[in-house]
C-alpha cells in the first residue's frame, strides 16, 4: 500500500523557520495511498493549449516540494498566447481519501493577457501537495483567482514559482475558506523591470482551520513594483498565518515593494501570526510592510443594531466591509460573484 | 393627548457609575420636547439607555414606547417599534457603502415590521427623492459610511436615516453640534418636514440657537440624572442667558 519511496522527506515542523507556525509533522503517519491526479480545464480556449507535462519544473528547494518530487504524479504544460478574454477554468481533481502532488507549468508568451481561475477544490479527507511554475514573458499579464473551499478533512498545501518578466504583471487573488490545514506558499520573482505584482490573500476560517499564507516576494531587478494585501477573518479556534518576505537585490533600486496585513478576529479562541521579513539590499528603494489585529468594532456594531439591523447582519456587514478592499480587484462579473457566493458561505458559518 | 413615550423613575449606571436618577419625562405623540442641561448632566446617557447601547446598566425604572416596555428589547427591536436615535459622533464603517447600509438598515425594519422589503432599484429611487431634500449626492451614498465625510455631511447623513427609517420618536442627540448655520438650517427642515401628529421628537442641545429652526413644544433641564425643571420655549432662552449654575443647588 505504502507508495512514497523511503527517502521521502519527513514532514516538516516548527522547528524550521519556514513553519514556525505551521506544524505539519501532525500528517506524519496518516499518509494516504498516492493517487494520480486529473485536470479538468475549459474547453478550447482560443491562443491557450493544454498538454501532459514532461520537463521538470524549476521549483525551490523546500520541505513541501522536495516531498512532492518524491511523489509521482501528473503534470501538465499550459500555454498562452494572445489576448484571451474569456477565463481559462483549471479544477484539478484530487480523489477522496488520497495523497496526490499534481504539476503545472504554465507559460504566457509575450504580451499576452489570460485570467486563470482555478478551482482549488480537495476532496474529503485527501491531502494534496501541489506544484505551480509560472512564467510570464515580457508585457504579458496574468490575473489568477484562486478559490479554496475544501472540505475541513482536506489538506490543501500548495508551493508556486512564479517568475515576472519586464513590464509584466501578475496579480493573484487567493481566498481561501476551506481545508483542515491549508498553506499557500508563492515564491515570485521580479527578473526584469518593469515587472509588477499585486498579490491579495484572504483566509477565512472558523472551527479548527489552519490556514497559512507564505510568500517570498523577489526583486530581482530594478523599477519592480509588489503590493502585498492580506486579510484573514478568524473565527473559532482557527490560526491564520502570513509570513511575508521581500527581498530586494543589490541592484534592485527603484524598487517599491508594499505588504498590508489586517486580522478582525471572531473569538477569543481565534489567533493570527505575523511574521514580515524584509531582505533590502539595495539603497534607493520604498519597501514597508503594516500588521494590524483586532476585533470587532462595538461601536460600529451598535450603530448598525442602532438602526435596525439584527446582530448577526450587522456581524456580517462589518466583515464584508473589512475585507472589501481586497475584493475590489476582481473585475470579472461572474467570478467576483463566486468569491461573493464563497464568502456568503463562510458568513452563514460563523454568525 | 396620548402619551408616545413615557419615561417613569429611570436609573441607570455606565459602569459602575450612577447617571440617571430616578428620570421621569412623559411625551404626548406629536410633540418636540427639548432637553437641555450641564455637561456630565446625563442627557446623551438618556438616549443611549432608550437605545439599548451595551455598558449602561438599567437599575429601575420602565420606558414605554406605545405601551410596550422597551428597555426589555434587543438595539434593532426597539428600532422596528419605532425608535431613533440621531448620534452626536456617527461612526465610520469602512469598507460598507452608505447605499447597502441604508438599503439593509430600511430592509431589515421593513421586515420586523412585517412589511415587504424593497429591491435594489425601487429603492434607490426612494433613496435618491430622500437624499435631494438633505442635499446629498449620489456620490457620498456610495462611499463608506461616514469616512472622510465632515461633521455636517455625517449630520446630513443621520437625517437622511431618520427620513428613510420614518420613527415614532427620533431622539437627536446633539445634532447641531459643529454645524453651520447652513447645515443647521437643512437638518432643521428634514426634522420639521417629519413633524406629525403621531411622530414626536426629542432634540438634546446645549444652545438655544437649533431651537429657532426647530420649534419645541416644551424645554425640559436635565442635572444630575433627573429633570429638574421644565417649561415651554421660553425657559430655553431664560437658560441661554442665566446659564445652569443657578440649577445647582
Amino acid at each position: 500500500m505504502p507508495t512514497l519511496q523511503p527517502e521521502t522527506p519527513a514532514w516538516p515542523g516548527t522547528k524550521l523557520e519556514a513553519f514556525k507556525y505551521t506544524n505539519l509533522t501532525r500528517l506524519a503517519g496518516t499518509e494516504l495511498a498516492a493517487a494520480r491526479s486529473t485536470l479538468h480545464h475549459s474547453p478550447k480556449l482560443e491562443g491557450v493549449t493544454v498538454s501532459s507535462l514532461a520537463p521538470a519544473l524549476t521549483m525551490p528547494v523546500t520541505p513541501l516540494t522536495q516531498r512532492a518530487l518524491a511523489m509521482a504524479d501528473n503534470g501538465w504544460l499550459i500555454e498562452a498566447k494572445g489576448e484571451i478574454a474569456a477565463p481559462l477554468e483549471l479544477n484539478l481533481a484530487l480523489g477522496e481519501y488520497a495523497s496526490t502532488a499534481p504539476r503545472l507549468l504554465i507559460r504566457l508568451a509575450a504580451n499576452t493577457h489570460l485570467t486563470i481561475y482555478e478551482d482549488a477544490h480537495a476532496a474529503a479527507s485527501s491531502l494534496t501537495n501541489q506544484m505551480w511554475q509560472i512564467e510570464l514573458a515580457e508585457g504579458a499579464r496574468l490575473c489568477h483567482v484562486r478559490l479554496q473551499e475544501s472540505q475541513d478533512t482536506a489538506t490543501h498545501l500548495c508551493t508556486s514559482a512564479v517568475t515576472v518578466g519586464r513590464n509584466a504583471s501578475y496579480k493573484l487573488i487567493t481566498l481561501n475558506t476551506g481545508a483542515g490545514i491549508a498553506r499557500y506558499e508563492p515564491h515570485i520573482t521580479l527578473t526584469a523591470p518593469g515587472a509588477d505584482v499585486n498579490l491579495t490573500a484572504i483566509n477565512l476560517l472558523t472551527e479548527t482551520q489552519h490556514g497559512d499564507v507564505t510568500s517570498v516576494m523577489r526583486h530581482a531587478a530594478p523599477h519592480g513594483t509588489s503590493r502585498q494585501l492580506v486579510r484573514n477573518v478568524l473565527a473559532g479556534n482557527a490560526r491564520g498565518v502570513y509570513q511575508g518576505q521581500i527581498v530586494v537585490a543589490p541592484d534592485a533600486q527603484k524598487t517599491a515593494a508594499q505588504q498590508s496585513s489586517k486580522a478582525l478576529l471572531l473569538s477569543e479562541f481565534a489567533e493570527m501570526n505575523v511574521k514580515p521579513e524584509l531582505e533590502i539590499y539595495a539603497d534607493d528603494v520604498q519597501c514597508g510592510h503594516g500588521a494590524t489585529i483586532g476585533t470587532i468594532d462595538r461601536m460600529a456594531l451598535y450603530y448598525l443594531k442602532a438602526r435596525g439591523i439584527p446582530e448577526a447582519q450587522a456581524r456580517a456587514l462589518l466583515v464584508s466591509g473589512f475585507i472589501a478592499e481586497a475584493l475590489e480587484g476582481v473585475s470579472n462579473d461572474s467570478l467576483r460573484l463566486r468569491l461573493d457566493q464563497q464568502v456568503a458561505r463562510f458568513m452563514e458559518r460563523v454568525v | 393627548m396620548t402619551t408616545l413615550l413615557n419615561i417613569t423613575g429611570l436609573t441607570a449606571n455606565f459602569e459602575t457609575k450612577s447617571i440617571l436618577d430616578g428620570l421621569s419625562l412623559a411625551i404626548p405623540a406629536g410633540e418636540v420636547h427639548a432637553i437641555m442641561g450641564p455637561n456630565g448632566a446625563g442627557k446623551s446617557t438618556l438616549g443611549y439607555v432608550l437605545s439599548g447601547r451595551d455598558g449602561y446598566e438599567v437599575t429601575a425604572g420602565r420606558a414605554e414606547l406605545d405601551g410596550k416596555n422597551i428597555l426589555e428589547m434587543e438595539v434593532e427591536e426597539r428600532v422596528a417599534a419605532g425608535l431613533f436615535l440621531a448620534l452626536q459622533y456617527p461612526v465610520e464603517i469602512p469598507g460598507v457603502s452608505y447605499m447597502n447600509f441604508l438599503r439593509t438598515a430600511y430592509n431589515a425594519v421593513r421586515k420586523a415590521r412585517g412589511e415587504a422589503e424593497l429591491e435594489a432599484v425601487p429603492f434607490l429611487k426612494l433613496i435618491r427623492s430622500k437624499a435631494a431634500v438633505l442635499g446629498i449626492t449620489d456620490d457620498m451614498l456610495k462611499r463608506p459610511v461616514n469616512v472622510g465625510f465632515s461633521g455636517g455631511e455625517k449630520k446630513r447623513m443621520e437625517m437622511l436615516q431618520l427620513l428613510l427609517l420614518e420613527p415614532r420618536i427620533a431622539i437627536l442627540d446633539e445634532t447641531d453640534s459643529g454645524l453651520d448655520i447652513d447645515a443647521l438650517k437643512v437638518v432643521a427642515d428634514a426634522v420639521n418636514s417629519l413633524r406629525a401628529p403621531n411622530r414626536s421628537f426629542i432634540v438634546i442641545t446645549h444652545y438655544q440657537r437649533l431651537l429657532d429652526y426647530i420649534k419645541p413644544d416644551h424645554v425640559h433641564v436635565l442635572a444630575k440624572g433627573r429633570i429638574v425643571q421644565s417649561g415651554g420655549p421660553e425657559l430655553a432662552l431664560e437658560l441661554e442667558a442665566k446659564g445652569y449654575a443657578h440649577l445647582a443647588a
